[in-house]
């Protein structure tokens, strides 16, 4: 008996660190996105370096996750709840790896962007960015939560981003037509606002994840999300 | 309570009322019995004593009427064992006598006594027999006997009347003891009901049981036991009270951890710190209920080396605050409990004075720089320069409103 609540309360323990290994993953990233920001406004190349160095930092935590899931799996044999929790942990360490890696990309873009002129003041950029990162700590709230409404908010964010994107490649457009000696500063800042409109995306899986953890019931590929473009 | 206790002792005294009656009445009936039974046999022993005086011819002659005088059945039995007369019977009995009981203790003693089931009258009798004598030689055996029906028939008799008697004392001592035990319990019940109010917390006054004996002095110890509770509850209460003001007055933040490093506490300069209600954050853990990085990895740090550790960590979405954060271990802590104290101080004013202080210092020795640098300049250009007219010249475009 005494022996029974020592393990059970281990695994308690464990679980509780795949939760908070989450959550320090998602706050990596997170960061990683407003230092980005910052760097493309402040023309900070230092910083954006740092940005790309850290990266492996959270490429590294994110096998550290997957490999504690699966041994908790392995050892454990988790049912129902845990099961679906550790099974989409798996998943949402997926997604938040790919943002820190595009995050990573950003970074790499706004190195290049700060070694050529600015040809205008950045408006959208940031607030995707803005609207990205809410959307990544929403998800991981919902996780925490377990609240499939604010995980729904997360996806009917992603329109938003969606529609900014839209709006950033039309902008640039009119830019290139203008004046060909723009086209390659307009292709970075497209490429910027494509790897947040795809970190976007990903924030919307993780909400999908959540959605799934907490109802057992998938919602991916569902209306909710069809309007993306 | 009182109605369980109370029953438990009416069952208590009819138990013992009941088996001291029976017991006695038991004991006295065997006595008596015994009493009885030497006596009849006794006054049997005397009476065939005397017919033993008379002749065998006259006994056998008179026996109806001997027996009825005894008021006994009288056997007149020869040396040989064979009865001569017998009173109920005459003579028909012709079995012989001599291996019977009484007759062999008479032979051998002089007086025979047996209580024995008789197969000739078919009742328990009892026996007395003695020898009749000439000279030395035995020449037969009188014997007188009676039933024992007529011993118990007595004892009877004398055991109703005795038992009732018993029955009544009894019931008189019982009497007294119930309502003894219910002088008793009163006073118990006060008591239960008294410490009852005790418990739940609302006495109020004090026990008033007036009597000296061991209950008296119950109750005052109680009484004196819940004024004492009473004072100390008091004061523990408003310690509390004092320290909670303490806790939740202080402009500091304050967050408790408990082993498993999960909020077990904030105080209210936490909640205005951090804009969350205790409810939104007690029982998380640090990253689930701020997720920020660096309060996570200060706590890591204080977790490896289990000392102070200071850190300056901005908190906050909406409104950034930068906070002094102390983490040090609980101490004094019974029962090896690790926990965690988080002590914020937010320094944001600080912060923001001490970058106006930089900017004013940049701004002063950059405004005071720009013009010595003209000067320095100029000096300069003097120093290096040989020609006269030149220095003249400079000098006299020293002033920065004079125009020549």
């Amino acid at each position: 008996m005494e022996d029974n609540r020592h393990t059970s309360r281990e695994y308690e323990r464990e679980l509780q660190e795949i939760r908070d290994g989450l959550l320090y993953l998602g706050a990596l990233t997170e960061r990683a996105l407003e230092r980005g920001s910052q760097a493309l406004l402040e023309r900070n190349s230092v910083l954006a370096r740092e940005i790309v160095r850290e990266d492996v930092q959270i490429d590294r935590l994110d096998v550290d996750l997957e490999e504690k899931c699966i041994r908790l799996l392995a050892l454990r044999q988790p049912a129902a709840r845990d099961l679906r929790f550790i099974t989409t942990a798996i998943k949402i360490t997926g997604h938040l790896e790919r943002i820190g890696d595009m995050a990573a990309n950003i970074a790499e873009k706004v190195i290049i962007l700060n070694d050529l002129p600015q040809i205008k003041p950045y408006v959208d950029l940031p607030r995707m960015v803005e609207i990205s990162r809410g959307m990544i700590r929403k998800s991981l709230d919902a996780m925490v939560r377990e609240d499939i409404e604010l995980a729904k908010k997360v996806r009917e964010e992603d329109a938003v981003i969606d529609q900014l994107n839209d709006q950033v490649f039309r902008e640039l457009l009119t830019f290139m037509m203008e004046d060909p000696r723009k086209i390659q500063v307009c292709l970075y800042i497209m490429q910027i606002s494509k790897s947040l409109e795809r970190i976007a995306d990903h924030a919307e899986g993780i909400a999908d994840m959540v959605t799934y953890m907490v109802t057992g019931k998938s919602v991916r590929h569902k209306p909710a999300s069809a309007e993306n473009g | 309570m009182k109605i369980r206790l109370f029953h438990k002792f009416i069952v208590a005294f009819l138990v013992i009322g009941i088996a001291a009656v029976t017991v006695a009445s038991l004991l006295i009936a065997r006595e008596l019995k015994t009493d009885l039974t030497i006596r009849i046999e006794e006054e049997m022993a005397a009476d065939a004593r005397i017919i033993a005086l008379m002749p065998a011819g006259e006994i056998a002659r008179h026996a109806g009427e001997l027996a009825e005088r005894t008021r006994a059945r009288l056997t007149l039995i020869d040396a040989a064992g064979r009865v001569t007369a017998d009173s109920e019977l005459g003579d028909k009995e012709t079995d012989d006598h001599l291996n019977r009981s009484e007759i062999q203790e008479a032979r051998l003693r002089g007086l025979g006594r047996a209580v024995r089931y008789s197969h000739t009258l078919k009742k328990e009798m009892l026996y007395v027999a003695i020898p009749l004598r000439a000279g030395s030689r035995t020449t037969g055996y009188v014997r007188l006997s009676r039933p024992l029906a007529e011993i118990t028939l007595t004892i009877d008799g004398m055991g109703g009347a005795i038992f009732g008697i018993l029955l009544v004392t009894v019931t008189a001592l019982l009497l007294i003891a119930l309502l003894f035990s219910l002088r008793m319990l009163s006073p118990i019940s006060r008591l239960a009901a008294f410490t009852g109010k005790v418990r739940t917390g609302n006495a109020s006054g004090a026990l008033r049981i007036e009597s000296r004996d061991e209950i008296g002095q119950l109750s005052k110890n109680i009484n004196e036991m819940v004024t004492a509770l009473q004072e100390k509850i008091r004061t523990a209460d408003e310690e509390k009270r004092k320290l909670e003001s303490l806790f939740s007055g202080m402009s500091e933040g304050v967050m408790v951890l408990d082993a498993e490093n999960r909020i077990e506490s904030v105080n209210r300069g936490m909640e205005e710190m951090t804009g969350r209600h205790r409810g939104e954050v007690i029982g998380k853990t640090l990253l689930e209920a701020f997720r920020n990085i660096k309060l996570r990895d200060a706590l890591e740090r204080f977790r490896e080396r289990r000392e102070t550790v200071y850190e300056e960590i901005g908190l906050g979405d909406d409104r950034p605050i930068m906070m002094d954060v102390t983490i040090s271990a609980v101490r004094g802590e019974t029962g090896g409990e690790r926990k965690t104290m988080l002590v914020l101080h937010d320094v944001t004013r600080l912060k923001k004075l001490e970058r106006i202080r930089t900017d004013f210092v940049a701004n002063v020795t950059h405004e005071i720089r720009t013009p010595l640098t003209a000067i320095i300049g100029f000096t300069e250009t003097l120093q290096q320069s040989k020609r006269r007219s030149i220095k003249s010249w400079l000098l006299s475009r020293r002033g920065p409103g004079k125009k020549g």
